[in-house]
């Protein structure tokens, strides 16, 4: 845990793109194609970074635990709203004046969040469930929502001043902190039965036992908790099933991959 | 922060509709009730429908206090 690992050995692919290698040919896999074709994207550079990802997260058994990814991508609401998994379902609806580019999309601190129209109790029962982002900027104040659902007693990941947190709701200890930096990627995982950990950009983990549900019962949002809305650039989200630690800093890897083909790590 | 200030009666057309494809627009209130919406929604508003709110007189923008998350 906690290693930061070239990709190319972590993953055991030699060569730039994972495409290249599989394929033979060079060629996207399907899943690619239908989210290039959703996001209207036709930029070979993106498309690329989409691939490797797609592959990457197939290789790895962690595209299977997923419901929808949001790889924030096209520079334009339109590309940014779509799922990966499954670009016809939980396309984020913004709301706001979100600002939207090739580095992600930027709230504003007024009146921005988005809405995966994703609710975690109907569309995915069961207590296991993980989400993540990947932040290209600080928090400036107070605590803001980052993933999670309406309502406060729920599981969610949210950002403070101090350090990214997820959030359990009757527990003695209901709040797991991570370390700074809070900027790159912070993930959160529960499995429900004994296992409840945030995992930050460096592999850092504060973990707990859990047995708690505590299912968020409502759209899952993006970006804002009731009135506060943050002010900060998101470049990834994610929002699936239980993932342990290893897979969780497996997918932390592959995501700062990708951001770094962009050219949009932090 | 400067921000575009509404009549409850322009507040109430905006609500739920697209400013531009895949957009909402999202009045919210200021720390006076007074309702807004940020200048990223006038400057990038290309409904034809709602082309008036770049003609929204501009205020500034103190936000109400925080609400506590736990």
């Amino acid at each position: 845990m906690g290693t930061n690992i070239n990709k190319n050995t972590k993953l055991g692919v030699e060569g730039t793109h994972i495409s290249t290698f599989i394929g033979g040919g060079g060629g996207y896999a399907p899943e690619t194609i239908a989210f290039l074709s959703q996001a209207s994207i036709t930029d070979p550079t993106i498309g690329n970074a989409v691939n490797d990802l797609v592959l990457y997260m197939q290789s790895t058994g962690i595209w299977n635990k997923m419901i929808a990814v949001y790889p924030i991508v096209g520079s334009n609401a339109g590309a940014h709203k779509t799922n990966l998994i499954d670009p016809n379902t939980y396309a984020i609806s913004f709301s706001g004046g979100w600002v939207h580019s090739s580095t992600g999309m930027l709230g504003n601190g007024i009146n921005t969040f988005g809405d995966t129209g994703l609710n975690p109790i109907i569309d995915m029962p069961g207590p296991d469930m993980s989400m993540g982002v990947y932040m290209r900027t600080s928090p400036t104040t107070v605590k803001y929502l980052l993933l999670g659902g309406s309502s406060q007693n729920v599981y969610m990941l949210r950002t403070t001043t101090s350090g990214s947190q997820a959030f359990m709701p009757n527990l003695t200890t209901s709040t797991l902190t991570s370390i700074t930096p809070q900027t790159g990627f912070t993930g959160t995982s529960k499995n429900g039965v004994d296992d409840f950990f945030i995992l930050n950009s460096l592999g850092g983990v504060n973990s707990t036992t859990s047995s708690s549900p505590n299912m968020p019962n409502s759209s899952m949002q993006i970006g804002r908790f009731g009135g506060s809305y943050t002010a900060q650039e998101f470049a990834f989200a994610f929002i699936g099933y239980y993932l342990d630690q290893s897979e969780m800093d497996l997918f932390r890897v592959i995501i700062d991959v990708f951001q770094t083909d962009l050219s949009r790590n932090v | 922060m400067i921000v575009a200030f509404l009549s409850e009666a322009e507040k109430d057309q905006l609500v739920g509709q697209e400013f531009a494809p895949f957009e909402y627009f999202n009045p919210v209130q200021d720390i006076d009730d007074n309702w807004i919406i940020s200048m990223e929604e006038v400057n990038n508003c290309i409904n034809p429908t709602f082309m008036w709110v770049k003609d929204l007189p501009e205020i500034d923008y103190i936000p109400k206090p925080e609400e506590p998350i736990e």
